[in-house]
């Protein structure tokens, strides 16, 4: 390395890096010129030990990777697996899951936001209004499941409980709720002129990059490439729902932040759908006490909130897998952070490892 | 362009922004004061697991260790005998909060509705060798404050 150049870390015991993250970060002055993400505080052998569990027991073990959004992980392993089984699943079931899984994308999105505003110095005031928002979503997952953050709410084959017209009530009034503090935030963070200096312009990423970075979700769709799973390869019964795939133009962090808000909405939108048109039936299918899948190997990946989510499962005919490999959308994203760093502050850095939405215990496993 | 400038030049964008705050901080609180006041868990919340007994007093558990076999995180340990009836019940029931990640697999699993998750949610303790439970300390009616704090409380 070049003398010329300070290196600092950044990391692992930095409150901004979400998690325990080190970036060595190479610097010019004050301008980026290399970041080095050092991963693995996190590691807890995850797909290692997957491999000695059953394929109902993995599904608790899912909910902590992405621990901000547990049930994206729950459904993303659940599918895989059901798509190996060759399973069919009820229509109710299907419903329930879309409406869980959206819940799940409003409650990462909304702590987003006040996590990146936060980032850009909007010191906590944002933060506790979305997390007083995300607190009553939390809630309505206790009362579906009975947990709040690891939550474990799909099952091989269905959901474990219906929902009934207590929940129902319960999730219009959050969505009402959150629609006012969505217009509250806007007139807070929008247009105020310390946000358009520290995101218009910052961490600009190309589409031609993103695509060839294999950059995924909101942050991808941001740079301008309309690519989302939900609607490009339907899982789920997603096919019928009728909901917009927001874009933005720039690619910089202020059109991350407008992608996000209206994913929101569009959420919400999901939701109302799958509320209004819930059909009757069974809300699981029939699976049997001990689950043993022929041999066979399968890939299903989902759209999660924070990207693409998929899971390679191998089984090998008995009641474990032999092999669960997880593609997860943050350690993926990752890798682009430093193309966008470059030639940014050092200031930047925290606000554009932000934007990016990265969780470490998705990336660490 | 004048408007523009008039904006900047009046910070409005940052008054509207004032304005929300303001707002917020004449709005009802969504704070609680927690050991004054605690939140009621919801009906199906899982709390620490518990055994039930029948409505004859008699124990539901049938030690057939369907739980044992479900726990993800290997809580259990069992061991069953034959009573005098004839009936199979477990002679040792060891339980690990240690190892417990609140899934709520055991609890669907039982056969019988034995094994419950309960609305508990308090359970730290100074001492680490009260968090092994064994039989006579895991049914549904044992004080579990007294287990985890002594004479303390």
């Amino acid at each position: 390395m070049d003398s010329k150049f300070l290196e600092i870390n950044m990391g692992p015991q930095h409150p901004s890096t979400h998690g325990v993250l080190n970036l060595k970060l190479s610097l010019d002055n004050e301008v980026v010129v290399k970041v080095e993400p050092n991963l693995g505080y996190l590691h807890r052998g995850m797909e290692k030990l997957w491999e000695n569990r059953t394929y109902a027991q993995v599904v608790p073990f899912t909910d902590r990777l992405d621990y901000f959004c547990a049930i994206s992980n729950n459904l993303g392993y659940v599918l895989a697996v059901e798509k190996l089984m060759g399973l069919e699943i009820p229509k109710r079931a299907q419903y329930i899951r879309v409406i869980l899984t959206e819940i799940q994308r409003i409650v990462n999105h909304i702590g987003w936001l006040g996590f990146v505003t936060n980032d850009a110095g909007a010191y906590y005031t944002i933060n506790f209004y979305t997390f007083e928002e995300r607190e009553e979503y939390l809630e309505i997952f206790e009362e579906y499941v009975g947990a709040r953050l690891t939550i474990n709410a799909i099952r091989i084959g269905g959901v474990p409980f219906d929902i009934d017209d207590k929940l129902i009530s319960m999730i219009e009034k959050a969505l009402v709720e959150t629609e006012k503090k969505i217009k509250d935030i806007d007139k807070i963070v929008t247009r105020n002129r310390i946000w358009l200096h520290r995101t218009k312009g910052v961490g600009v990423f190309s589409a031609e990059d993103a695509v060839q970075f294999g950059l995924t979700g909101p942050a991808l769709r941001a740079s301008g490439v309309k690519w989302d799973i939900r609607k490009d390869i339907p899982y789920s019964s997603y096919d019928e729902f009728d909901f917009d795939v927001p874009t933005g133009t720039a690619g910089d962090i202020y059109d991350r932040y407008l992608v996000r808000v209206e994913e929101i909405k569009q959420s919400m939108r999901i939701i109302r759908q799958a509320i209004k048109n819930l059909p009757s039936g069974e809300i699981a299918a029939k699976v049997p006490k001990v689950l043993k899948i022929p041999e066979g190997e399968i890939f299903h990946s989902i759209e999660a909130p924070k990207g693409e989510l998929g899971f390679y499962i191998k089984s090998n005919g008995t009641d474990k897998p032999e092999r669960v490999k997880m593609k997860s959308p943050s350690f993926i994203n990752m890798q682009s952070l430093e193309s966008m760093c470059k030639g940014n502050m050092l200031a930047d850095v925290v606000v554009i490892l932000g934007s990016l939405d990265v969780l470490l215990g998705e990336i660490d496993k | 362009m004048i408007i523009k400038f008039l904006r900047m030049f009046f910070l409005v964008e940052m008054i509207q922004g004032m304005l929300v705050t303001l707002k917020y901080t004449f709005s009802r609180k969504a704070t609680i004061q927690y050991p004054e006041e605690v939140k009621q868990p919801s009906e199906r919340f899982r709390g620490i697991v518990r055994l039930h007994r029948g409505e004859d007093g008699g124990p539901l558990c049938i030690a057939c260790k369907i739980c044992q076999r479900t726990c993800p995180q290997n809580c259990f340990d069992i061991e069953g005998a034959k009573d005098e009836s004839g009936k199979m019940r477990p002679v040792r029931f060891d339980w690990n909060l240690e190892r417990c990640s609140f899934c709520g697999l055991c609890a669907e699993a039982c056969p019988t509705g034995a094994i419950r998750n309960s609305k508990e949610f308090r359970l730290s303790t100074p001492d680490r060798s009260k968090l092994m439970f064994h039989l006579s300390e895991m049914y549904s009616d044992y004080d579990l404050q007294k287990h985890f704090l002594g004479e303390k409380i």
